[in-house]
């Protein structure tokens, strides 16, 4: 049944505040989530008021000036620094995004960062994502195709069918829509979520790809798929500015009309 | 999807099953309700006194009836498919699930006969 309070250990309590040097003119305070689970005790918050005249602009570089200057025990991913990895994807002030690719200005007032919300946090900003990642190896993101490529040429598409894989093959698996989804968050076990159902999509509209039937029928599920419920979550948070909704709507779309 | 492939699903289509099936009733009967939701707000407009004699008298014409019957049993069948979404939603447990699954779809059964039955009860004026 569905549970209206967190466990007793997962209350998050107030942390640790590291006040700027007194001289300090530029002043931004940045809320962090924290969690060891090497220590037997509950999260907390630590408030960390940053000096932006000698920080970097992105939420990214704030973090990293916490860890080098600050507090090297906070934990998170991050690789490319521009939005290609999607590594660094936090929940920043109510939303799921790229710490990389969020200026610290553009967040009026208090930054707030969570992890990935609705997921198991192995440390303070870094989720679990086994399940996440397994769910996108479920719809067996490869080609399948039961002939051989033309002798000594490529498998030929045309410039239509390109365009039809080029938004969501531009998925990074950040996961920031999957965690933004409601239904997600409740049946992440068997729902595919957005980021699994939009690479599934890719894979459906490949015009190389000779598997449709198989991947329709393994998406023919009133959970695998049909758990989205058009929240729109998934859309509105896609730091890549992709349309994961619109490609499940046109995924349920297939599987009325492949028997028509 | 155009109108052609549209009522090629919605009459020709018995090969829609499972999942896609549950998902493609809920909309053809949130149509449906539209269609006969309209209609029957638009004949409560036309009653002089909503008085028990006058609308067993409009009952009593086979059409409304009919439209009646039609209005209740998409009302029941929509009602059924979206507390199975929500049931499936929040209810974890998977024996729970089934049952309360189970239990959905039989008080929706008793309450489409109850339907059927006042109406028609109605029409022949027993009451």
């Amino acid at each position: 049944m569905a549970e209206f309070r967190l466990p007793l250990k997962s209350r998050v309590k107030k942390g640790k505040h590291f006040v700027a040097p007194g001289d300090t003119k530029n002043v931004k305070r940045f809320i962090v989530y924290r969690y060891d689970p090497d220590i037997s005790d509950n999260p907390r918050m630590d408030t960390f008021d940053i000096d932006m005249d000698n920080c970097g602009p992105m939420v990214l570089d704030v973090l990293i000036k916490i860890k080098n200057e600050i507090d090297p025990t906070l934990t998170f991913r991050r690789s490319c620094r521009e939005g290609i990895c999607g590594s660094c994807a936090m929940n920043i002030n109510g939303g799921n995004t790229l710490a990389c690719t969020i200026s610290a200005d553009s967040v009026m007032g208090d930054t707030k960062i969570y992890p990935l919300p609705h997921m198991p946090v192995i440390k303070d900003l870094v989720p679990d994502l086994t399940n996440f990642y397994a769910q996108y190896a479920s719809i067996k993101p490869w080609l399948q195709n039961k002939t051989n490529p033309p002798e000594g040429s490529e498998r030929i598409q045309s410039k239509e069918d390109q365009e039809k894989i080029d938004e969501p093959a531009a998925c990074i698996l950040c996961a920031c829509c999957s965690t933004s989804c409601p239904s997600y968050w409740w049946n992440s076990d068997r729902f595919l979520g957005p980021a699994a159902l939009l690479a599934s999509y890719r894979w459906l509209v490949d015009s190389r790809d000779d598997a449709q039937e198989e991947r329709l029928n393994d998406l023919e599920d009133s959970f695998r798929l049909y758990r989205c419920h058009t929240i729109m979550n998934c859309t509105n948070t896609c730091p890549k500015g992709l349309n994961p909704a619109e490609a499940i709507a046109n995924t349920k779309k297939m599987l009325i009309e492949r028997h028509t | 999807m155009n109108y052609k492939s549209f009522l090629n699903i919605l009459f020709n289509n018995p090969l829609v099953k499972g999942a896609s099936a549950h998902w493609w009733s809920q909309r053809l009967t949130a149509v449906f309700l539209i269609i006969f939701g309209g209609w029957f707000l638009i004949s409560l407009t036309t009653f002089d006194s909503y008085q028990y004699a006058e609308m067993r008298s409009w009952v009593g014409y086979p059409l409304n009836l009919m439209m009646l019957i039609f209005f209740g049993l998409s009302l029941t069948y929509h009602s059924s498919l979206g507390l199975d979404v929500i049931i499936e939603d929040y209810i974890h447990q998977p024996s729970q699930r089934k049952f309360c699954l189970n239990l959905n779809k039989k008080i929706h059964l008793i309450l489409s006969i109850v339907l059927i039955v006042s109406l028609i009860v109605i029409y022949y004026g027993v009451i």
